[in-house]
């Protein structure tokens, strides 16, 4: 069997100095275009946060103790996701001058993308320590579980990614799709409102979602300080798995003609 | 064959077809190709298109190729096949070495990205590493002569003799095994033309093969011991460059291109 993730693998180790530049090139693309540079990244997920937990900690009154450090330790993870899904979509289209005219692999631009985005995440951690702390979050030795669940996203997500950003070549609308379901699985992933207030006969919804697991793992570890549950961990492992090994596969088919049809 | 140094390409059989489907509205979506799949609708028959057919060739150390022939005739996709950019769908190609390509404007290059980030990560996708692009990035802008602030600026802000002169520059400095051109030199200045031409020809000195794509046969008979014919894909004719370009221009009517 040619290809599959372990070829993927390979290949990432082969290029890991291309990858690194490539990943510093995005992140200092992304912070020194803005006024307030470096800081924007912080104000900003503050300000949202500020808002939601306005909108529905105190006019919709969701009854969640802390509902701040609840609303973050889901928001920060689910920013991650849906912002590296966005541009590892469009992200071969966006490498196209290298990918036409070079021997680039086009594996490289889904990564460097979920890699950026990973960085966004662990920068934004110590707000959310910080903000949990301020509101008296017990911290405990579980948050050793966070480079665990942090890996499983960014499996999950590089696998979504490297599917959408190939499919994304041949189908533009790809790019369309993806916006447009984003947010039907945001609402769709226990972010806003905690889990134990979905009836039972929608609890499917959320079980289908593997989202929904890791951000419930993500509140355990960070929200609860508890161990996040084995179901919980294994549905988004499981997911992870099959979201690589699909994305995997799916580039691979479309590798030779990516040079093609961009 | 035997006895003399390994060749740096090997091009055997090599052929390259393109397939899709002409959808009416030019593109296709995920919404009608999903829609076309539940609902059993007829897709367009794919169409082939033949760029290259059974091309054979091999180039040693030092050697150079010309390749001509009209526009579409498949030398773009034989360059491309050469650096490993299309995969041949039957032949076998082998390089060895590493591949310097300059195709087109601007090499490569990322129109958002400056110069000199262009130029660092086009050394790195050649397969330079980093220390090496270091050592020698003063000498890649000196030779592209362009100042301070025009590496620092985006490249989609330059002229198409800058993008030139600094993909050139970048191949040049590659150390290449085999140096991959497609028309380009004859876009910039004169004065440039000079220095790239005796670069090149140092290059080849130091054992780089040449394979030129271009319409400028003058540059072709000069710079190619042998030139390689293509018509519609397929080899018309493969010898010593004079033969071959005379019997090319004794067949095509004289262009407007010296």
């Amino acid at each position: 069997m040619s290809g599959g993730a372990f070829a993927l693998g390979r290949e990432y180790l082969q290029q890991r100095r291309l990858i690194w530049v490539l990943t510093q090139r995005a992140l200092i693309a992304r912070y020194r275009g803005t006024a307030l540079g470096f800081l924007w990244t912080f104000l900003h997920p503050l300000l949202l946060l500020g808002v939601y937990s306005l909108v529905f900690g105190v006019f919709v009154r969701i009854e969640v103790e802390r509902y701040p450090a609840f609303l973050f330790a889901g928001l920060l993870p689910w920013w991650w996701f849906a912002k590296t899904l966005a541009i590892s979509s469009t992200s071969l289209l966006a490498d196209a001058p290298w990918i036409r005219q070079a021997a680039f692999p086009p594996s490289v631009s889904p990564l460097v993308a979920n890699l950026a985005g990973a960085v966004d995440f662990v920068l934004g951690l110590p707000i959310l320590l910080g903000l949990l702390a301020l509101q008296g979050t017990p911290f405990s030795l579980h948050l050793l579980w966070l480079p665990l669940l942090i890996g499983l996203q960014l499996a999950l997500t590089l696998g979504l990614g490297l599917a959408a950003a190939a499919l994304a070549v041949r189908f533009r609308d790809t790019v369309q799709l993806v916006q447009a379901f984003t947010p039907v699985l945001f609402f769709l992933t226990p972010v806003i409102y905690p889990p134990d207030q979905v009836p039972e006969r929608f609890a499917w919804l959320l079980e289908l979602n593997p989202l929904a697991h890791l951000v419930r793992a993500y509140q355990a570890v960070l929200y609860r300080g508890e161990a996040p549950t084995a179901r919980d961990l294994g549905a988004a492992a499981l997911a992870a798995g099959l979201a690589l090994a699909i994305g995997a596969r799916v580039l691979d088919r479309a590798r030779d003609r990516i040079p093609e049809e961009l | 064959m035997s006895g003399g140094p390994e060749p740096v390409v090997e091009v055997e059989g090599a052929s390259k077809t393109f397939r899709y489907r002409p959808y009416a509205r030019g593109s296709l979506t995920l919404k009608s190709a999903l829609l076309d799949l539940v609902l059993f609708r007829p897709r367009p028959p794919r169409v082939e298109v033949q760029a290259l057919r059974e091309v054979s060739f091999s180039l040693g150390p030092g050697e150079a190729l010309g390749v001509v022939g009209h526009n579409g005739a498949g030398k773009s996709t034989l360059l491309r096949l050469l650096a490993r950019i299309y995969r041949p769908d039957a032949g076998k190609i082998v390089t060895r070495g590493r591949t310097a390509l300059l195709l087109e404007l601007g090499a490569g290059f990322h129109p958002e990205l400056s110069g000199r980030e262009n130029a660092r990560i086009a050394a790195l996708i050649a397969g330079l590493s980093e220390e090496a692009f270091t050592a020698r990035a003063g000498e890649i802008y000196a030779f592209a002569e362009l100042s301070e602030a025009q590496l620092d600026a985006p490249v989609r802000t330059y002229s198409s003799g800058m993008g030139i002169r600094l993909g050139f520059s970048v191949a040049a400095h590659l150390d290449p095994d085999l140096l991959l051109v497609d028309e380009v030199l004859a876009v910039g200045d004169v004065a440039f033309q000079a220095k790239c031409r005796a670069r090149i020809a140092a290059l080849r000195a130091g054992g780089t093969a040449l394979v030129l794509a271009s319409h400028a046969y003058g540059e072709v008979r000069q710079s190619c011991e042998r030139t390689l014919w293509l018509d519609q894909g397929q080899v018309r004719r493969l010898g010593p460059s004079p033969e071959v370009l005379a019997e090319l221009e004794a067949a095509l009517p004289p262009t407007a291109e010296a």
